[in-house]
């Protein structure tokens, strides 16, 4: 049975539309202005996805919904100080070593002071700019004498004067690219957020999440309700899949990308290996970033053989990931197209810096997921 | 708000025909006004369930309120769940050769659309509200959602919406039988 409805003139069909982008305006602009709160707001979310499943184990075995919210909380809560506790240390002491080790190397060259050098050079994670320099001569050489003309054209000097220059221009890149990581992480992730904002919203989340939900579905005209309920349950779906499976990608490619790293020598390996796994969550490009500290720390080393193992770990993992990971947890996720990747990772990068650029995929995955399920079940339910 | 052109609709009602997917297993005889719960639980589905699983179940529930001729939901729409009439009547129109005509009129705690529950499969009818009514709607993803958390009470309730599919199969094979019956009938007749 077709019932005739009054005919829906063209402006009124394309409100929904108008609105929709209207939406991803206001979420654009609203992060802009608060993108500290709304990446404790995505912490949270985040959070709340992952003990959701947790909670309904606990109900199932017979928990009330409070009970089991306030055990994981506390269990996950308690695990996660620990851990913290545990690998924080290393984790400092690794990521300071790192940073000592590069820039007292580099100034040093700079002065011209061979005797710092030497004493850097032989620190216990043997690393020095030395080996980034001598690269550099040796690379801006064979291209002078393979392609004359193309050192002029990049700006760039042969010779040691040359290679300290380059040296310093990395280091300028990668210490402002530090700071300025740590400084939006430092804004975002201070001590307040982490230990009474984000617990308190993800418990609010866990306990009322549902209800609020429903009572906002209550204020939905009749004409639209199951076409929001569905859409809010297939967005809900959507979102949940895809947040474990990115965790979970996420923490396997770190937790095999760790022994490699530990076989073949690498130094920092617990946090090379953990920024592997966390970049890994961007898609198509995350793993090239990740591969920029991984491939300057094994540089810096100045073992070649290094290198070579190197390729070989982390063409391995990826194989891991690309072979068995992601047909196993892509399908049952949001796949998005590696140009949109592109482009969500600058615009988050010039909306929110480096953590813009770490929660632009998943945003815009959310905000896709978000788009397509309204766009097909407006028109199952004949909206437009 | 959503109204009916009567013009369009051409509704005519035609109480000979029994359409077997309308047939109330439930019997209506509830009184206006009474709250969710003592409605819910004089309907099959829902019968004999202890404090703790009327808790959940009423949280998964979702009233809604219906002005005269509104639409509740519309033949070949996506079919999300059951409603159970909570006050006012309900109307159910279908198509039966070129033709929309009435199927059923529904009153005070019947429980129609439960089909949605179990598969999804498109509306094969729309349900229309006559004079203001008030629903409360039990929908798939919560039903699933409740099969997840609370396992048991998901499968008591699904075998009781089973047995009602059961027992509608039963009635439709018994029609059928009927009328395989008279038409034999009206062969030798002619």
């Amino acid at each position: 049975m077709k019932l005739e409805r009054p005919v829906i003139p063209f402006a009124r069909r394309i409100i929904p539309v108008a609105l929709l982008l209207l939406g991803v305006i206001i979420f654009m602009l609203v992060f802009k202005a608060i993108s500290d709160l709304v990446v404790v707001l995505i912490i949270a979310v985040v959070l709340t996805y992952i003990f959701k499943p947790l909670t309904k184990i606990l109900e199932r075995m017979g928990m009330s919904r409070m009970g089991a919210i306030v055990a994981i909380m506390v269990i996950v809560g308690g695990a996660l100080v620990g851990l913290v506790l545990i690998i924080s240390p290393i984790i400092a002491d690794e990521v300071s070593s790192f940073m000592d080790d590069f820039s007292t190397t580099s100034q040093a060259k700079v002065r011209g002071s061979a005797a710092a050098s030497s004493s850097v050079s032989s620190n216990s994670s043997n690393l020095g700019t030395g080996n980034i320099e001598r690269l550099y001569e040796q690379g801006t050489d064979w291209l002078d004498e393979k392609m004359p003309g193309v050192l002029e054209m990049l700006n760039l000097e042969k010779g040691q004067a040359g290679a300290q220059i380059f040296t310093e221009r990395m280091r300028g890149f990668f210490m402002n690219f530090l700071r300025q990581s740590t400084g939006v992480i430092a804004s975002a992730f201070n001590a307040f957020s982490l230990s009474i904002v984000v617990p308190f919203l993800t418990f609010f989340f866990l306990k009322d999440g549902e209800g609020a939900i429903k009572t906002l579905i209550a204020r939905v005209p009749n004409r639209y309700f199951e076409m929001i309920l569905s859409l809010t349950h297939a967005v809900d779906r959507s979102l949940g899949n895809y947040i474990i499976s990115v965790l979970i990608e996420s923490a396997v490619v770190a937790t095999l990308t760790l022994p490699g790293l530990m076989l073949i020598g690498c130094p920092f390996a617990v946090v090379l290996a953990i920024i592997n796994g966390a970049l890994n969550a961007i898609p198509f490009f995350g793993p090239l970033i990740a591969y920029f500290p991984i491939g300057l720390v094994v540089l810096l080393t100045g073992e070649p053989m290094m290198l070579v193992w190197l390729v070989v770990v982390l063409v391995g993992v990826q194989m891991v990931d690309n072979i068995l990971l992601k047909p196993l947890l892509i399908s049952r996720s949001v796949s998005v197209h590696p140009a949109v990747v592109l482009l969500a990772v600058l615009i988050g990068g010039r909306l929110g810096g480096p953590v813009g650029m770490f929660v632009a995929v998943p945003v815009y995955a959310i905000i896709q997921v978000i788009v397509v399920d309204s766009y097909t079940h407006m028109k199952d339910y004949r909206i437009i | 708000m959503d109204t009916m052109d009567d013009t369009k609709l051409e509704k005519t009602t035609e109480p000979e025909i029994i359409d077997v997917e309308w047939i109330q297993i439930t019997d209506p005889k509830y009184g206006r006004g009474s709250e969710i719960k003592r409605i819910l639980s004089a309907t099959p589905l829902f019968e004999g369930l202890n404090n703790r699983d009327w808790r959940e179940l009423i949280s998964l529930c979702h009233v809604r309120k219906y002005q005269d001729e509104e639409i509740i939901f519309e033949d070949g729409t996506p079919g999300l769940g059951a409603y159970v009439i909570l006050e006012g009547t309900v109307k159910i129109y279908g198509e039966r050769k070129n033709q929309i005509i009435e199927l059923a009129s529904l009153g005070t705690g019947a429980f129609f659309g439960e089909m949605s529950l179990i598969d999804e499969l498109p509306r094969s009818a729309t349900g229309i509200a006559s004079g203001e009514t008030r629903l409360v709607g039990l929908f798939r993803p919560q039903l699933r959602q409740l099969l997840h958390a609370r396992p048991k009470l998901g499968i008591i309730i699904m075998e009781r919406l089973a047995k009602m599919v059961a027992d509608r199969l039963r009635i439709s094979n018994e029609l059928i039988a009927k009328y395989q019956e008279q038409l034999s009938r009206l062969e030798k007749e002619s």
